[in-house]
């Protein structure tokens, strides 16, 4: 029934291929999930730094924006992997995981944090207002009415960034970590099928995407029902 | 349900942009060459020695002296396709290039997909690692506790993986040269390629050497869309041609047997 599928897509061999497919899929996945938090954490604090009353907070979280997105991901993460000596806290230089995951998550902690700053900017000073009304100080006052409604607002550029940040994954296998990528390659490789080893990864990437589409329409559904 | 059409709609139109790449499939390549008179060769954009951009920034190379020879002799321009590795294939399987000319192994399921010429040398594949290390023989750093590196998804993974077992293999993705600077940013310990491109980083990082014994030697050849018969009889008649008249030795003694080419490249 399916065999007119094998003439360009030969799914009899790439079943051979589920283990080192499940594999890289896998690891794509931990590595997009734990950057995309350090992201979030680095980016909301990024933002909140760059809308402070302080001059050098906002001094950091600028430098820090405009060197990350100066600079091609690749570089960054050769340097935090290659040049980057022993760290601090640990004790020891990070291993390929460590440091692609943070190489990733600091990258897209700076785009993120330009759109949450957007969001953030967005809630009405009437807001903060109230809040200040109600005996709020600055930490309940973000953690209560800005944040959550800032966020809420900018929610589908951070699932495109996210997005970004999955594909952009992939560059980690530069350093040396067997990635979703890395499957496809191994297919490539071994077998010579151009078109089995881009479609599989191709399709692994769609999957990835589509949950986090589900994802955050769940988290737009949640925001969006109690603030907008 | 709305949903997964929209999913099934994206896929198909994967598949759809798969299809392009597949057909362009011509009674005979080598008619074909004559009468545009151009060959079309894709090379590998992979490091010395066999296809590189030397400090003059010319493109030069074992591979590339050879498919120079070859257009020469067939009286045809020649074109130069520059992939990596990722794009070498699609490339030819697509009709883009009439042939891949690079240091590619053939193996029992590889020729299932292209028609890979007689070999047209073989290569010894070795490791190396900083001096110090302490390391003599390959064996030495083939221990537990130890790190190889290694281009990911080469044919040397698969080596590795039955002779270097007890070491932790460390894949790379850039080519050998991201292998290299692996190894001399102390994140392997020992790093695996042909003897070949070993020698040529031994003269890049004076703190490497070569160590003692070859693991394996691989055959090295060029390849052909599977059904090119006439292109891949040529090409095997070429190569018993130029190693006859030593052209093809010469070419090898210079590239691919020691380091002379580091002196004017």
């Amino acid at each position: 029934m399916f065999d007119w599928i094998l003439d360009f897509y030969n799914w009899r061999v790439v079943i051979q291929y589920i283990p080192e497919f499940q594999r890289g899929l896998l690891a794509t996945a931990q590595v997009s999930a734990i950057a995309l938090v350090i992201a979030l954490v680095v980016g909301t604090a990024s933002a909140i730094m760059s809308l402070s009353s302080f001059t050098w907070l906002r001094r950091i979280s600028a430098g820090y924006i405009a060197i990350i997105r100066s600079t091609p991901l690749l570089i960054q993460i050769y340097v935090i992997y290659f040049a980057l000596g022993p760290v601090w806290l640990l004790d020891r230089r990070l291993d390929e995981l460590e440091g692609g995951i943070l190489a990733l998550g600091l990258n897209a902690g700076a785009f993120m944090s330009e759109i949450i700053r957007a969001g953030i900017e967005s809630v009405e000073t009437g807001q903060v207002e109230g809040a200040k009304s109600v005996g709020m100080n600055y930490v309940q006052r973000m953690r209560y009415i800005i944040l959550p409604q800032g966020i809420a607002r900018v929610l589908p550029p951070l699932m495109g960034q996210t997005a970004v940040l999955i594909k952009d994954s992939s560059l980690v296998s530069f350093i040396g970590v067997f990635e979703l990528f890395g499957a496809g390659l191994t297919l490539l490789n071994e077998r010579l099928m151009p078109n089995e080893a881009f479609m599989t990864v191709a399709m692994c990437y769609l999957a990835i995407y589509y949950f986090m589409f589900l994802l955050s329409n769940q988290v737009q559904r949640k925001l969006g029902g109690a603030y907008s | 349900m709305d949903k997964i059409k929209r999913l099934l709609s994206v896929a198909t139109g994967i598949l759809a942009l798969g299809l392009l790449g597949i057909g362009a499939a011509n009674a005979d390549v080598v008619d074909d060459i004559v009468k545009r008179g151009e060959l079309r060769v894709a090379v590998q954009t992979q490091g010395p020695p066999v296809s590189f951009v030397d400090k003059n920034g010319k493109r030069t190379g074992f591979a590339m002296e050879v498919i120079t020879m070859m257009a020469k002799d067939m009286g045809v321009e020649l074109k130069i396709l520059d992939y990596d590795w990722k794009g070498l294939i699609p490339a030819v399987i697509s009709g883009k290039a009439d042939f891949l000319a690079a240091d590619m192994t053939p193996n029992a399921k590889r020729t299932l997909k292209l028609s890979f010429t007689e070999p047209y040398l073989y290569s010894d594949v070795v490791l190396y690692a900083k001096k110090s290390m302490g390391f003599s023989s390959w064996q030495d750093a083939c221990q537990a506790g130890k790190t190889v590196a290694v281009v990911q998804g080469s044919s040397n993974v698969g080596l590795l993986k039955a002779k270097c077992s007890d070491a932790q293999i460390k894949e790379f993705s850039g080519g050998g040269p991201a292998v290299a600077q692996a190894v001399a940013a102390d994140r392997a310990d020992a790093g695996i390629n042909d003897q070949a491109s070993a020698a040529g980083y031994v003269i890049e990082y004076p703190d490497f050497e070569v160590l003692d014994g070859a693991l394996k030697k691989w055959p090295l050849s060029f390849a052909t869309r599977p059904d090119e018969v006439h292109l891949l009889r040529w090409l095997d008649n070429y190569f018993m041609l130029i190693r006859n008249d030593g052209r093809l030795d010469q070419l090898a003694d210079y590239w691919m047997r020691g380091p002379a080419w580091k002196a004017d490249h």
